[in-house]
């Protein structure tokens, strides 16, 4: 009689599926959540790349069209025995341009801001036969940058 | 002598349907967030490639100040967009006595959404590229 009972109640017990289910719902949960999470932080990186980029280019457009009024002031001046005297005068009209004199011509340097932690600085040769050469375009931090004194360890001395 | 009809076998099948009502219905909820997330990243993917297409035209651009040859360049190079994404073209050239400056804008929508949009410029001397080293 005990052997028959026992042999019924033998297979998937009462509350072994439930358990089961809600340890699989808790697995899809949170496999779910983390790709969500994923592909958010994915995308928020992906607009902060574009931002950037948009940033960046439109910093890079300001800079060249000042480049292209530079020029426009050194083919005027093409020729002109003042050229120097003349250019940082014209120069000086466009905001934020400054002037060093060359032998043969003048340098002017300007920096057009990215964001507020990076600008485009631009370093360009104007000559007096009207050509001009870039030295440098390139992206500076605007922070200084300090220089860690290190860790204040013993130095052997009383 | 009459048997009991209850048996542990209903109990079983009744915490199985519940059970399963209650899945069919977790799991709905659970595809909805997988699939959202899936449209996320998809959309995810086509910003990071329309960046990346977007950052080699403003490269390229900046050299020749020609739309055109930038596209054939950029296209040759590195390969085509999406089909589902179309490009806007904005192209304007202001010309002085010394050279032309460039200002070109794209703007790239999907299935008519917007998704990308940037602004690059050249400044392209007369007679030639600049001399940048």
């Amino acid at each position: 009689m005990n052997g028959r009972k026992q042999q019924k109640n033998a297979g998937i017990g009462v509350g072994y599926i439930t358990v089961m289910i809600i340890f699989a719902i808790l697995c899809l949960t949170v496999f779910a959540v983390l790709s969500f999470r994923a592909a958010g932080s994915n995308d928020a990186l992906n607009d902060r790349a574009g931002n950037y980029l948009k940033n960046y280019y439109a910093a890079d457009m300001s800079a060249k069209e000042i480049l292209s009024r530079l020029d426009e002031i050194a083919f005027e001046l093409k020729g002109s025995a003042f050229f120097a005297e003349s250019f940082e005068e014209e120069a000086k009209t466009i905001e934020g341009v400054s002037v060093k004199s060359l032998p043969n011509g003048c340098t002017a340097e300007y920096s057009v801001g990215i964001n507020d932690r990076q600008s485009i600085f631009a370093s360009v040769a104007f000559f007096e036969n009207g050509e001009f050469k870039i030295n440098e375009w390139k992206s500076i931090t605007n922070d200084t940058f300090e220089d860690d004194p290190g860790l204040n360890v013993w130095d052997g001395t009383f | 002598m009459k048997r009991s009809t209850k048996r542990p076998l209903n109990l079983f099948f009744i915490e199985m349907i519940i059970s399963l009502l209650f899945f069919s219905i977790s799991g709905a909820v659970i595809l909805s967030v997988f699939a959202g997330a899936d449209k996320k990243s998809r959309a995810g993917e086509t910003l990071e490639s329309v960046i990346v297409f977007s950052q080699s035209v403003a490269e390229v651009y900046s050299l020749n100040g020609d739309y055109d040859e930038t596209m054939k360049i950029v296209s040759a190079e590195c390969g085509k967009l999406d089909d589902k994404i179309t490009v806007a073209k904005d192209e304007e050239k202001t010309e002085n006595a010394a050279g032309t400056f460039s200002k070109l804008t794209l703007i790239f929508t999907e299935n008519g959404r917007k998704i990308y949009y940037f602004t690059c410029a050249a400044y392209v001397k007369n007679g030639g590229s600049d001399e940048r080293t």
